[in-house]
């Protein structure tokens, strides 16, 4: 099942609306969330919240093809406003689930409406730094599972190290990222290694880089954009584009 | 009547760009004045060979221009700029680079009231796409003269494109024999078959020919090796290296060649029907792994990509015995005369 | 016939008598490479511990032999009839022993000498630091992009690295030798497009005198690392870079040992200088150059979001 969550990025005030496959695994740290649970790929979420855990909880179908959310042990959560712990709770098309201090909105989405709607983006969409406490990185996990490339279609896993990117491959044959698909552990690659630089790839809330783009924002941004400097589809996609080094070179030939 | 002056453009790094103009120069100033610009890093070291490339005569009508590549892109402009300005002579030919290396000449060419020839090599199609060459090329270039490089090169559906044969600074009949090419490399008494690694292309190359000349005289002592180099390739064994210019001067003395796949490894190695085992270079502008495939139709070319590659080749031409093969005569054309001739009707 | 022992790693890039690798290919033979160079440390190790062993074996019984050799003289010279009857044979045993044994041990002698010529184990650190590096960046290079690559792995104390020498300011009559070695040079693209080039120099110091009995004395000082970083990028992908640069020091995160030397940025490239005072572990120097590297990507990013914001 594809999924929707909607929430307000409470740093940046601005919208976040990534779409994931389930099982949709959530927490504080990446390392700790799994890659696979029974079999199935996970998507992983990481939200930068001080109350909840490093793996929180899963998202996930049940056998009757409902979405429930399972938490982990001493992990809370609320659903509509309701605290609850424990037992496994089915989910709806706009359903209200808080997370600490985040408050996401569910929609299950159908073929055309996964489709149409706005597709996640590379970096920053899945960061939900709260309150002010500053994100535990700039870089989160957008799906594991829905990274797979389908026939013809690009593998939207991320790649990459200094500036992660779509892979774009339609086949994980001899696919260098994915070793043919017998690696599906961290689509970040090796984020645990990034994560000695705090903040990278993050420019909000008190982060290097937020003087200068909160210097530039009200002039450029859009509303409801305000502070949104994260990556975004398009940055990703600049990546993919090769540098045009043509005359620049005396020695060239 | 005097005498007309062809400005031969020939900027850009390695032996390619200054070999085609001083082809196209040792021919054309037999009649008319040469202006060569140029700024290929081996150009000091080939001078001294201008001697005996040229007789006096010619070597009187041709004048070369050389900046190095270290100048830096504004200076170099400006150094274009002023050459082309305050003396353009008759006729601008203009090789590989449309534009000029660093897009000097594409606000220049329509100040220049002349013919404008374009030498046309082959090109990375990026390069075509991102500038638009094609719109570019069609309004400013009279003529397209493709020497060698055949019908799949950018340009050359064009109305002006001409293809010809390869240039080469040599005619057939000026080869020397094996004999004498075995003498002038120092190995006219050594019975074996003389196998020659041209470390031509960018100086930082250097490097790889010497270990994989090093590594191909321990494996097969029973084929004489040598380098061709203008510096002693680090690795190589100094007793043989030789640094001598040009090297189709001593070519017919190879039974077998090992090189990049380069302009004029590639077509020196075509003309004289010899092997090439080539590792293909990536280059910004040119596509070696490209011409080596379209010619590997027309010639015995072996394209490897890495040392044991290349071991393999070797040891594959030493069991056909295509490596110790060697011809006394050959046969080919140069696209000089003919080129010369298409530029002289303009 | 008995197998010679290998005097060089198997890889045709790697020039034995330098100690140096020197390499242009994509990353993934340059790994290969660098295993084997790691293997070829391990083996030269082995072989060394080996022969040592060995050695000082046969040193032993040698320097046994030799002490029963001047007995028996002793036994011969000093107890008469008895003791030339017993000490004659002892004599000649010993004898032959002590030759027997001293050849031995001149043998693995020689046979550790030619393995120590070969190795580069003190300088382990180097090959393990590009080894990290190179699984971090194969994440953001093309399998096909080429790398330049020139590790040194000769000692620090080779003559060709010595840069100067001098008396030493406070003692006079010692003699300090300089030595700067420039042992990593990597070279390529990243798949942005963007060109690096990383260069990692060593300092070191040698301090000789002959001390009061007229014994020569060496005192040696690691006088820490030095780390360049430099970038070349596309100007138009990247905005407002003259502004950043103004707070671009900040961005800069470093271990607690490091200290930036310089940042030097303008609109096509970015040169970065680090150094470490003291000497680094294989782990500690590649986590500084990865941190050069993600500070300067964490400037050059938002730079880059500018741009495309911009068009």
């Amino acid at each position: 099942m594809r999924i929707q969550l909607d929430w307000t990025d409470p740093m940046t005030g601005g919208p976040r609306r990534p779409q994931y496959e389930t099982p949709v695994a959530f927490g504080q740290e990446f390392s700790q969330l799994p890659s696979e649970l029974n079999g199935q790929r996970v998507s992983r979420l990481i939200l930068a919240d001080p109350a909840l855990s490093p793996y929180h909880g899963v998202l996930k179908v049940n056998t009757l093809g409902e979405l429930a959310i399972a938490l982990r042990p001493d992990a809370t959560a609320g659903v509509n406003g309701q605290p609850y712990t424990g037992e496994t709770v089915t989910l709806q098309t706009g359903d209200r689930l808080q997370l600490g201090a985040l408050e996401l909105t569910v929609t299950m989405l159908s073929a055309p409406d996964a489709a149409e709607a706005e597709p996640a983006r590379a970096w920053g969409v899945t960061v939900a730094p709260a309150g002010q406490s500053p994100p535990v990185a700039g870089l989160a996990s957008q799906a594991a599972a829905g990274a797979a490339p389908s026939p013809g279609m690009p593998c939207d896993r991320l790649v990459g190290f200094l500036f992660p990117r779509r892979c774009g491959r339609t086949s994980r044959e001899h696919c260098p990222h994915c070793q043919g698909g017998e690696i599906d552990d961290d689509p970040y690659f090796l984020a645990s290694e990034r994560s000695i630089y705090p903040n990278y790839g993050y420019y909000g809330g008190s982060s290097w880089g937020s003087e200068y783009t909160e210097d530039l924002t009200p002039a450029e941004a859009q509303p409801g954009e305000a502070s949104n400097y994260d990556f975004t589809e398009a940055d990703a996609a600049a990546f993919a584009v090769t540098s045009t080094d043509f005359e620049q070179d005396l020695d060239a030939s | 009547m005097s005498q007309e002056t062809w400005t031969i453009y020939a900027l850009g790094g390695g032996f390619g760009h200054l070999q085609r103009a001083l082809a196209l120069a040792r021919q054309a100033t037999r009649q008319q004045h040469v202006h060569l610009l140029v700024n290929s890093r081996y150009w000091p070291w080939v001078q001294p060979h201008l001697t005996a490339l040229f007789d006096p005569a010619a070597r009187a009508n041709l004048q070369v221009s050389w900046r190095s590549p270290d100048l830096g892109r504004a200076a170099t402009r400006a150094w274009i700029e002023h050459s082309l300005l305050t003396a353009p002579g008759d006729r601008l030919i203009v090789d590989t680079f449309p534009r000029g290396l660093v897009g000097e000449l594409a606000t220049l060419l329509s100040r220049l009231p002349i013919p404008r020839i374009l030498v046309h090599r082959d090109l990375n199609p990026d390069y075509v796409r991102v500038q638009n060459l094609r719109r570019f090329v069609t309004r400013c270039y009279d003529q397209i003269l493709i020497p060698g490089e055949g019908s799949q090169v950018p340009f050359a559906d064009l109305p002006t494109a001409q293809l010809l044969a390869p240039w080469l600074l040599y005619a057939a009949a000026e080869l020397p024999s094996v004999a004498i090419a075995r003498s002038r490399l120092g190995f006219a008494h050594d019975p074996r078959p003389l196998a020659i690694v041209l470390a031509a292309g960018r100086a930082d190359e250097l490097t790889t020919y010497g270990q994989l000349l090093a590594t191909l005289h321990d494996h097969y002592p029973q084929l004489c090796w040598c380098c061709l180099a203008p510096n002693l390739p680090p690795d190589c064994p100094s007793a043989l290296w030789r640094s001598l210019y040009p090297a189709l001067a001593v070519l017919p003395a190879a039974t077998l060649v090992v090189g990049g796949g380069g302009y004029h490894t590639v077509y020196e190695c075509q003309a004289l029907n010899r092997p090439l085992i080539a590792l293909p270079r990536s280059r910004l502008y040119d596509r070696q792994q490209a011409r080596l495939q379209r010619q590997s139709d027309h010639q015995p070319i072996t394209i490897v990509r890495s040392l044991a590659e290349t071991l393999t080749a070797v040891e594959h031409q030493l069991c056909t015995g295509n490596a110790v093969r060697s011809p006394e005569t050959w046969q080919f054309t140069s696209g000089i005369a003919a080129a010369v001739a298409a530029i002289r009707v303009l | 016939m008995k197998k010679l022992p290998a005097d060089r790693p198997a890889i045709t890039a790697f020039a034995p008598q330098k100690r140096c690798y020197q390499n242009i290919t994509a990353i993934a033979p340059l790994q290969t490479d660098l295993d084997e160079l790691i293997r070829w440390q391990d083996y030269v190790k082995t072989q060394i511990d080996h022969y040592t062993r060995k050695r000082n074996t046969w040193v032993s019984w040698s320097a046994v032999a030799v002490i029963t050799v001047f007995l028996s003289i002793s036994l011969i010279t000093a107890a008469g009839s008895i003791g030339v009857f017993l000490g004659v044979p002892g004599f000649l045993v010993a004898v032959g022993v002590a030759a027997y044994t001293g050849s031995r041990a001149k043998k693995f002698y020689e046979q550790l000498q030619f393995f120590e010529a070969r190795g580069f184990s003190e300088r382990s650190y180097r090959h393990e630091c590009l080894s990290r590096l190179l699984t971090l960046l194969e994440r953001d290079i093309a399998p096909d992009q080429k790398l330049r690559l020139r590790l040194d792995l000769a000692p620090i104390t080779d003559s060709r690295k010595s840069v100067s020498k001098a008396p030493n300011r406070r003692h006079r009559e010692r003699q300090n030798e300089y030595f700067e070695d420039n042992w990593l040079k990597l070279r390529s693209a990243f798949a942005d497009g963007t060109k690096f080039q990383l260069t990692v120099l060593e300092r070191y110091i040698v301090c000789t005198w002959r001390n009061q009995n007229n014994n020569a004395r060496r005192r040696e000082k690691h006088k820490g690392f030095k780390i360049d970083l430099a970038l070349r990028y596309a100007a138009e992908q990247h905005a407002d870079l003259a502004r950043l640069a103004n707070i671009a020091r900040s961005a800069v995160q470093l271990p607690q040992v490091a200290q930036l030397q310089g940042l030097e940025i303008q609109r096509d490239r970015l040169a970065m200088k680090v150094t470490l005072p003291q000497e680094a572990s294989a782990a500690l120097l590649a986590q500084t150059i990865t941190l050069m590297l993600l500070s300067a990507y964490q400037i050059l990013n938002l730079a880059r979001i500018r741009a495309n914001q911009a068009s």
